[in-house]
């Protein structure tokens, strides 16, 4: 995807020397390749994919390194955008008459959270697992499911967005947002009528 | 993907071939969600309906739904900072919620929230009208209506429309604010399918109708109370009229290859409308237009049943929306257009965003496996 002027955040905008207002990147490539791939063997399904990606600014003058502003102007051309470069998921589920378990595993590269790509600000790539029983009855004339789901089951600790601004032009501050560690679910679902 | 299309069979299948219950269908879904939520103080209690009723008989079928949805939120929009001392590391300081801290707000551990109530309401129609011609319309309407309430210490009575009520501009305050958003959203969607020997022609298009309401009010100021249900710091309003046509055809060149080309044309007016109130005593209001031309071009080849392929080039294009345009409840950031006053048709400052895609995709089918 070739991005003529591609919109950017407010607080990376500036009034040039003409005052024209520098509110999008002239050039930026958003470029990738995505494996999508299911197989079934008896009652054993897998589903997976995975994704590379290359998503740069080619042409892009900004006024900050983040909020506050006390980065100055300058260039990113080159320079990535916060995205991870490698994310890949499966899902393996198991189809008996009376109970279907499944693990769904993620995975997800190293992520900039600012464009300069600073890479002790980075978030560090992360692996999460997900484990699910589901199981499907009959009783009192309606059809009933039971899901019972533990999410992130070996407990990780990782970040899924960052964010940084400054408070002076050597005093950089890293934001993260946290995902949360292991949880647990369970949903019933009652069906009534045809 | 569906990758085998066929039109050497140049009739569509009745309706009730897809749909073979024939009759009327009723169906509704309620949920109750309430969650502590995993940052602290970050919890969501969330609610929400859907009623669906289906009507299909031989040749046509008639669809209509309502959803409604109410939530309120304890939000956690920042993040966690190490420079601050929070090991991300810690199971228990990377939950820190700088919204559910009472030290910075005033004492208050749950004053921070978002809420919101919107609903839809649709109904979706297709009629078989010959055997070579299908037409679809769609008519919705959406509303939402809501506020994020928040804690702001040390606030200038000024910029909130609060020097008549508290007497004195000059002494900062501690308030409540609430900044609301009331709007709604009504349009349609429309194809007609065309089918001819080597050709599956649809024409089509939308049309959306969009206002909005914006406003601040002080809920309570401390020490001083609450300035009364009519308070506004701000207030404006917004509409954003778009319609758009496209036409596209699938063209069969044989029975393993396919062209489709498309062109689309979209338009948008977008109006803002501020009104004079506390410290915006120069309000905006101008109209910004936007019209856009779009083409798609796609080439599909089934080598085998095995394997088949498509690849395809198309445009784009993606205007500013109102918060890259203005800020709401700041007057001191210039709207970004070339005339904000008068009403007129202007040009935005900020460009809209073009894209140009190409995409290709290969899928591989085994008796057991499917690769993409």
């Amino acid at each position: 995807m070739d991005f003529r002027n591609e919109l950017v955040p407010v607080y990376y905008r500036y009034r040039d020397t003409d005052q024209v207002l520098r509110g999008n990147a002239p050039r930026t490539l958003h470029q990738g390749m995505e494996c999508v791939m299911e197989l079934h063997a008896g009652k054993f399904d897998l589903r997976a994919n995975m994704n590379l990606s290359d998503n740069h600014f080619v042409e892009f003058t900004a006024d900050s390194l983040g909020w506050g502003g006390f980065g100055g102007i300058a260039d990113y051309a080159e320079k990535r955008s916060p995205h991870s470069a490698f994310q890949a998921k499966a899902r393996f589920s198991y189809r008996h008459d009376n109970f279907h378990p499944w693990l769904n595993l993620r995975y997800a590269g190293k992520q900039y959270i600012d464009f300069m790509n600073t890479e002790s600000a980075a978030i560090p790539a992360y692996f999460v697992a997900d484990i699910g029983l589901r199981l499907p009855f009959e009783l009192l004339s309606m059809e009933h499911v039971l899901d019972l789901r533990v999410n992130n089951v070996f407990n990780a600790l990782y970040e899924t967005f960052g964010y940084v601004y400054y408070n002076a032009p050597d005093e950089r501050i890293d934001n993260y947002w946290p995902a949360a560690t292991r949880n647990f679910y369970m949903t019933w679902t009652l069906r009534f009528g045809g | 993907m569906p990758l085998m299309h066929r039109a050497e069979n140049v009739r569509f299948p009745d309706v009730g071939d897809l749909f073979p219950e024939n009759g009327v269908s009723v169906s509704f879904r309620f949920s109750d969600l309430n969650s502590s939520g995993y940052r602290i103080g970050s919890g969501t209690e969330q609610k929400s309906a859907h009623l669906s009723v289906q009507w299909t008989q031989s040749r046509h079928k008639t669809h209509a739904e309502y959803l409604w949805g109410h939530e309120k939120t304890n939000f956690s929009w920042d993040g966690v900072s190490p420079q601050y001392g929070f090991d991300l590391n810690d199971m228990d300081e990377r939950r820190y919620n700088f919204y559910a801290d009472t030290s910075y707000h005033g004492g208050y551990s749950d004053v921070n929230q978002d809420v919101f109530t919107q609903s839809v309401a649709m109904i979706n129609h297709t009629h078989i009208l010959r055997e070579d011609l299908k037409l679809y319309a769609s008519l919705y309407h959406i509303g939402g209506e809501g506020y994020y309430r928040q804690f702001k210490a040390d606030s200038d009575p000024v910029a909130y429309n609060l020097t008549d009520f508290i007497g004195n501009d000059s002494m900062e305050v501690d308030l409540i604010r609430r900044k609301w958003l009331d709007n709604r959203y009504t349009g349609g969607i429309y194809h007609l399918n065309y089918l001819l020997p080597a050709h599956m022609i649809t024409v089509g298009g939308d049309f959306r109708f969009y206002g909005s309401g914006h406003f601040g009010e002080v809920a309570y100021v401390e020490d001083h109370g609450s300035p009364g249900d009519d308070h506004r710091y701000y207030n404006n309003t917004t509409r954003k009229s778009s319609y758009s046509f496209y036409a596209r055809d699938l063209i069969t060149i044989n029975e393993n290859l396919f062209i489709q080309a498309g062109i689309r044309y979209l338009s948008h007016r977008f109006l803002v409308r501020q009104d004079t109130v506390g410290n915006v005593t120069m309000p905006y209001h101008f109209i910004l237009p936007y019209d856009f031309l779009d083409g798609r071009v796609g080439l599909r080849y089934n080598v085998s049943d095995q394997l088949s392929g498509f690849i395809s080039l198309s445009t784009s294009k993606r205007e500013p929306s109102s918060n890259d345009i203005y800020d709401d409840g700041d007057p001191t950031v210039m709207a970004a257009v070339e005339d904000p006053y008068g009403g007129n048709v202007t040009e935005p400052l900020i460009k809209h965003e073009s894209l140009t895609d190409l995409d290709g995709v290969l899928i591989i089918s085994g008796k057991t496996c499917v690769w993409e």
